[in-house]
């Protein structure tokens, strides 16, 4: 009772220490809170990529040349058959890039499309065709036999063609080519080619000659685990071992970048920030030790027990740790989200600057605004915060009182040197 | 039986092999004004602080009203049964003197009043206004009279101070003595003043000199009649 009497006039006194702490508090514990909440959510939001990711099995591989690791190699057939059939592989496809010149067509008023331009022609199996032309087929069927295509919507609009409508070309064997347009697809954004040709497609392009397609190869491993098997097995086999491996979790690694990079900075403040007000703790201690002495030897003259002194000390830090945690998280409920926003958004640009600066990676577009990963949408108060916070919290409680428990419990009010009064 | 009785009382300060206080056999009863005269400052406060229950003594025995303090008992009795001037700690320099006596006595009598309070500051003759203003911002002689309200404030009834009556004019001393006498007289306190100002001897009613860490008993009336 006589200590709760004197709380206010305790505090009252000792104003100034009690607010230099509580800045000093609040600014520790919001920094903590937003630490451990932000980078909780991060995490999932990590997670989620992750295991969007994870759906896609393992990896892609682009094949480089032997001799220059720098320049894309066109592997032959014999050579992907080779990879296709390891055990290790779930599935593989080839992607053929070729051109053609001086079209023609049998349609009306497009005697001549092009005129001696070439036209970039992709060939794709028949699941890619799917995959890739699916939604986007306007006219048409995307069922192509190797003497049929399918064009983009811009192609057709520039030469005046239609479904069934044949295109005559002559490939760069000199020899004549006929090609039915069998649909027409909407050309997208991150599309390039006007023509799609089945796989089967290539011998009808090039009959003699299948060196004037550029194939890309790509292979999908059953898990993480096989990608050394299956590098020894290539290796045995005497086959090209250059390669870019991307795996899903490369994927996931570029796309939650920013977050890795947001969560690194949070890491890096908090231990800052703690450290910091360890410090400046111990300095506040420091700097009002004299006056708080004072007050204790006073209390101590006007009836306080050692006891009541120790027990005033630590519910005074008790309040304004608590004080501290509830301005702790009001600031948090305030600005956590904007800060969040500001430090993934920071961090997007400065990662978006880093990717474009290599030249042989592929570039992996980062989330768009609103895409996959979100601000923080609001304080998370886990048992993890609060385990944190307690045992933050109790740190700060017996690094403050220690030294004033520990003076409480020996100070004499007779000084050893001047007896309580002066020198005579 | 004796109010207050120190027997073979003996106190070292740290680091000394010799006592400060050495031996002490005194008794103090209700009614009395004690003075006790030194010319060491440190002896007087020592003393001072001892009577008054804040340490123990290392060798001898404490008795108040005929019951051993121990370290057990000594807060209780320096909470309740004595009044205290000390030559610091006696207030909380940014606190007016009716914030630093409510405080004083919120700790003993919960029910009390800042009017109470006033009263009691009034009474010695501290003003409202001085009443609330900053201790640091008054002058010594308003706070002693603070300080001699405070020690009198609880009603102890033992009231011991260390050189009250040192930098303070002629009038405000004596009407410090006459409180004083009123204490002894009408509230039946004991009360022990330590001074080296020997004009103060014609206010006492038992005078002891403390020198070398001995107390020795000087009767007051012997004093006296040297004196005329």
């Amino acid at each position: 009772m006589i200590i709760l009497q004197n709380l206010v006039s305790y505090l009252k006194q000792n104003k100034r220490y009690a607010l230099v702490l509580v800045i000093v508090l609040t600014i520790s514990f919001s920094t903590i809170i937003f630490f451990v909440s932000a980078n909780k959510y991060f995490g999932e939001r990590r997670a989620a990529i992750q295991e969007e990711f994870s759906a896609q099995t393992f990896l892609v591989q682009v094949f480089y040349s032997e001799e220059e690791i720098t320049t894309s190699y066109s592997p032959t057939m014999e050579e992907f058959q080779g990879y296709a059939d390891s055990a290790y592989v779930k599935e593989s496809y080839l992607t053929g890039t070729t051109s053609i010149n001086n079209l023609t067509a049998d349609a009306e008023g497009s005697e001549e499309l092009n005129g001696e331009e070439y036209l970039l022609v992709l060939l794709m199996d028949q699941a890619r065709i799917d995959e890739a032309y699916g939604e986007s087929l306007l006219e048409g069927t995307r069922d192509l036999a190797a003497d049929e295509c399918l064009v983009s919507d811009q192609f057709v609009e520039e030469n005046h063609l239609q479904v069934g409508d044949t295109i005559n070309t002559i490939n760069l064997e000199d020899e004549p080519v006929l090609i039915k347009i069998k649909g027409i697809f909407e050309m997208g954004d991150n599309q390039y080619a006007d023509l799609i040709v089945p796989l089967a497609g290539s011998k009808h392009l090039y009959p003699t000659n299948e060196g004037m397609i550029f194939w890309d190869s790509f292979f999908i491993l059953h898990n993480s685990g096989d990608l050394r098997s299956f590098q020894n097995e290539l290796r045995d086999k005497g086959l090209p071992r250059f390669y870019q491996v991307e795996t899903n979790q490369d994927f996931a690694r570029w796309r939650s970048r920013p977050i890795t990079g947001s969560q690194q900075i949070l890491a890096m403040g908090t231990i800052v920030s703690v450290c910091l007000s360890i410090f400046l703790l111990f300095l506040c201690s420091m700097l009002f030790w004299r006056k708080r002495v004072y007050q204790m030897k006073y209390l101590y003259t006007i009836g306080f027990t050692r006891r009541n002194i120790i027990v005033q000390e630590l519910l005074v830090l008790l309040l304004l740790i608590l004080g501290s945690l509830v301005f702790a998280y009001l600031l948090n409920m305030l600005f956590a989200q904007s800060l969040s926003q500001w430090l993934l958004d920071w961090q997007k640009s400065l990662q978006d600057t880093q990717i474009t600066g290599f030249d042989n990676i592929t570039y992996i577009p980062l989330p768009d605004e609103g895409e996959t990963i979100q601000p923080l949408k609001e304080i998370q108060v886990t048992p993890v915060v609060n385990q944190l916070i307690f045992g933050i919290g109790l740190i700060y409680l017996i690094s403050l009182s220690f030294r004033s428990i520990f003076y409480a419990l020996r100070f004499k009010i007779i000084d050893p040197l001047t007896g309580g009064g002066w020198y005579d | 039986m004796s109010l207050l009785k120190l027997e073979n009382a003996t106190y070292y300060l740290e680091n000394r092999e010799k006592p400060i206080l050495d031996n002490l056999t005194v008794s103090f009863d209700r009614g009395k004004i004690y003075f006790v005269f030194s010319r060491h400052a440190m002896e007087k406060s020592v003393l001072v602080s001892l009577i008054g229950g804040l340490d123990l003594f290392d060798k001898g025995i404490l008795r108040y009203d005929g019951k051993m303090l121990h370290k057990a008992s000594i807060d209780d009795y320096r909470k309740k049964e004595v009044g205290v001037i000390l030559r610091q700690y006696d207030f909380l320099p940014t606190q007016s003197p009716l914030e630093n006596l409510y405080q004083y006595c919120k700790v003993l009598q919960r029910k009390i009043t800042k009017e109470d309070c006033l009263k009691h500051l009034r009474k010695l003759g501290i003003g409202d206004y001085h009443a609330n203003t900053p201790m640091v911002k008054l002058d010594t002689i308003t706070q002693k009279k603070f300080e001699l309200a405070k020690a009198t404030a609880r009603s102890p009834s033992i009231m011991i101070a260390d050189e009250l009556f040192k930098d303070i004019d002629n009038l405000t001393r004596k009407a410090f003595l006459n409180y004083l006498r009123y204490l002894a007289e009408e509230k039946q306190m004991a009360v022990i003043i330590t001074a080296n100002n020997q004009e103060l001897v014609q206010y006492a009613d038992e005078i002891w000199g403390l020198n070398q860490g001995k107390l020795t008993y000087i009767t007051g009336k012997k004093l006296k009649n040297d004196k005329s």
